[in-house]
């Protein structure tokens, strides 16, 4: 038989847009007023959020948790299109219905060092790991000046952090895989976040260097909780769910080329 | 103070359904967890996702798109096939409270056959087999069976000939006329039908230019598709004597009554709980309440009530 997860039903809740702080016209951070407070969440779970009144647009987006505090929680929300545009512009105040936490998060390792890559809004899990553990070294890159507002902010609350851009107008020129060449497998663990290329890239040093790389992908998605299959991606052992399988796969358990 | 939920009781065919509220299949995960109380409340019965005799991959690229009030899937039937099925996912599935309605796709006459078969010996476990003669998403069978008369008849006789519990047939819209096709169907022998599967659409992504599936068309489903599902509901209830269970974009216990007035025996819900697994508990009060304020004794009185002072 199949092993019984816990209960359901408290995964779907109304919660309290409690504040929005501006990265400039297409990036806020907003912060969420639970009314279930979660359990301590995992770098790299994340929820579905989509505004509470109507049906369209009709699914929850999913964004990863970049901060935990009480029954509040934060998410960094990078306008895509109309549904996240429909959130980031929501009245403080206003309810928005939210389906979380969900997925498996970075594991805990057993390595002495975690080294953490982050592309551009890939930051959020890093953020929420630095605030349950600040043992980790994080990198963050982004393409180019346009985005310093989010450096500052994530400069403020990660000290040390490992700055990163194409333009090299903005911390060290070129990406966070320039860390890689430092790290010691028998003693490093990487954890990244960011876009496909990005991760694949970070999959194909590390499985050449040997070190012990986890990803956080993003497929789309519809149901977050493992019913409709939406949201596959093809691994050495088949066909996984990202919303529940993952996001977070070990770099060299995914089928990079696989569509 | 508790809610009295006897009364949403009803019958589709032999089978009981302690509500007229169905999870349609292809939405609902595996896990025990979702197959029992509290997350089924409201529920009357829960469909499997679609189950073939070898296991599925899926389709490969983008498999979910949503459109306004809707959403395209392009999923394959992925699935573990009969063996794992029946080894870990049945005996969960059956351990919960709700009735469990195996939707198997209709594959070659030898295969389904096989799966029909092998689900025979675990008759105690199912409520009911839901033939699922209408999936849109994959090559050779699918939707082909139900998309003529002729067709569907020879799969509700190969089915029927192994298995002899109820047996339900999912439709496909995509047919030229649907009444002919649920009259073959109930000639054939099944014992209730359900209207519908997704209607047959398409995305294209205006950034590559080109179809946002492999296989460039894809279901539909969601609120968008409501009223052309309860349109079908309306016109086979009229054609046949076998209940009909209307399956199409419910959101709503308006949706719901609705489409019992028009005909529907029960109801079954999916794209919707995406947003909100608590709508079948809550639909079903609502569903309650009307009945209360109507003065309905049984929400079998309601089945088809819209058509008297019409037809």
């Amino acid at each position: 038989m199949c092993t019984s997860g816990p209960d359901p039903t408290g995964l779907d809740q109304d919660v309290v847009l409690a504040s929005r702080f501006s990265l400039g016209e297409k990036l806020f951070i907003l912060t969420l007023e639970t009314r279930e407070m979660f359990s301590r969440v995992q770098p790299g779970q994340f929820v579905l959020l989509r505004t509470a009144a109507g049906l369209d647009p009709l699914l929850g987006r999913p964004f990863a948790i970049c901060g935990q505090e009480g029954n509040r929680i934060e998410i960094i929300v990078a306008v895509a299109g109309r549904g996240t545009r429909l959130l980031a512009d929501s009245a403080l105040g206003v309810r928005l219905s939210l389906r979380g936490p969900l997925g498996n998060g970075f594991p805990e390792s057993t390595k002495s060092r975690t080294h953490c890559l982050a592309g551009a809004v890939g930051i959020a899990p890093f953020l929420l790991a630095r605030q349950q553990n600040g043992e980790s070294e994080i990198h963050l890159g982004v393409p180019g000046q346009d985005w310093e507002p989010l450096v500052n902010w994530v400069s403020e609350r990660i000290h040390g952090l490992h700055v990163y851009s194409e333009d090299g107008k903005l911390g060290n020129r070129g990406n966070p895989l320039l860390c890689l060449d430092g790290l010691d497998p028998r003693s490093d663990v990487v954890w990244a976040c960011g876009p496909t290329g990005m991760l694949k890239a970070v999959s194909a040093v590390c499985g050449k260097r040997q070190i012990a790389a986890w990803v956080s992908l993003e497929t789309r998605m519809a149901c977050g909780m493992g019913g409709c299959h939406g949201c596959v991606v093809q691994t050495v052992d088949g066909p996984k769910k990202t919303c529940t399988d993952g996001p977070v796969f070990h770099s060299q358990e995914v089928l990079w080329n696989a569509s | 103070m508790p809610v009295d939920r006897k009364g949403s009781e009803v019958f589709v065919g032999k089978v009981a359904l302690r509500s007229p509220l169905i999870i349609a299949s292809g939405t609902w995960p595996h896990g025990p967890e979702y197959w029992r109380s509290p997350v089924t409340t409201g529920v009357g019965a829960a469909c499997t996702k679609a189950l073939t005799l070898h296991p599925r991959t899926g389709n490969p690229g983008i498999r979910v798109w949503e459109t306004p009030c809707g959403l395209l899937n392009s999923i394959g039937l992925q699935n573990p096939g009969l063996e794992q099925f029946l080894m870990i996912d049945l005996p969960s599935l059956s351990s919960g409270d709700v009735e469990v309605v195996v939707n198997v796709a209709m594959e070659t006459e030898e295969e389904t056959g096989k799966v029909l078969a092998a689900l025979s010996e675990k008759q105690h476990l199912l409520g009911a087999v839901e033939l699922n003669i209408s999936c849109p998403n994959v090559d050779g069978g699918g939707m082909a069976w139900g998309s003529d008369p002729v067709q569907a008849a020879r799969a509700i006789r190969i089915a029927r000939g192994n298995w002899k519990g109820p047996l339900w047939a999912k439709l496909t819209p995509q047919c030229g006329d649907i009444s002919l096709v649920a009259r073959a169907a109930e000639d054939a022998g099944a014992d209730a039908l359900v209207v519908a599967n997704t209607w047959l659409g398409m995305a294209i992504d205006t950034n590559s230019g080109t179809p946002v599936f492999s296989r460039k068309y894809a279901g539909l489903s969601g609120p968008a598709v409501f009223p052309l599902s309860l349109r079908l509901v309306w016109e086979v209830s009229s054609a046949v004597g076998i209940p009909v269970i209307g399956c199409g974009g419910v959101s709503r216990v308006e949706d719901v009554l609705s489409m019992m007035l028009a005909g529907a025996s029960a109801v079954e819900i999916g794209t919707f709980h995406f947003t909100d697994l608590s709508c079948f508990s809550r639909i079903e009060e609502g569903f309650l309440e009307y009945l209360s304020v109507k003065g309905y004794a049984s929400a079998m009185e309601l089945i088809g009530r819209g058509k008297r002072k019409v037809d």
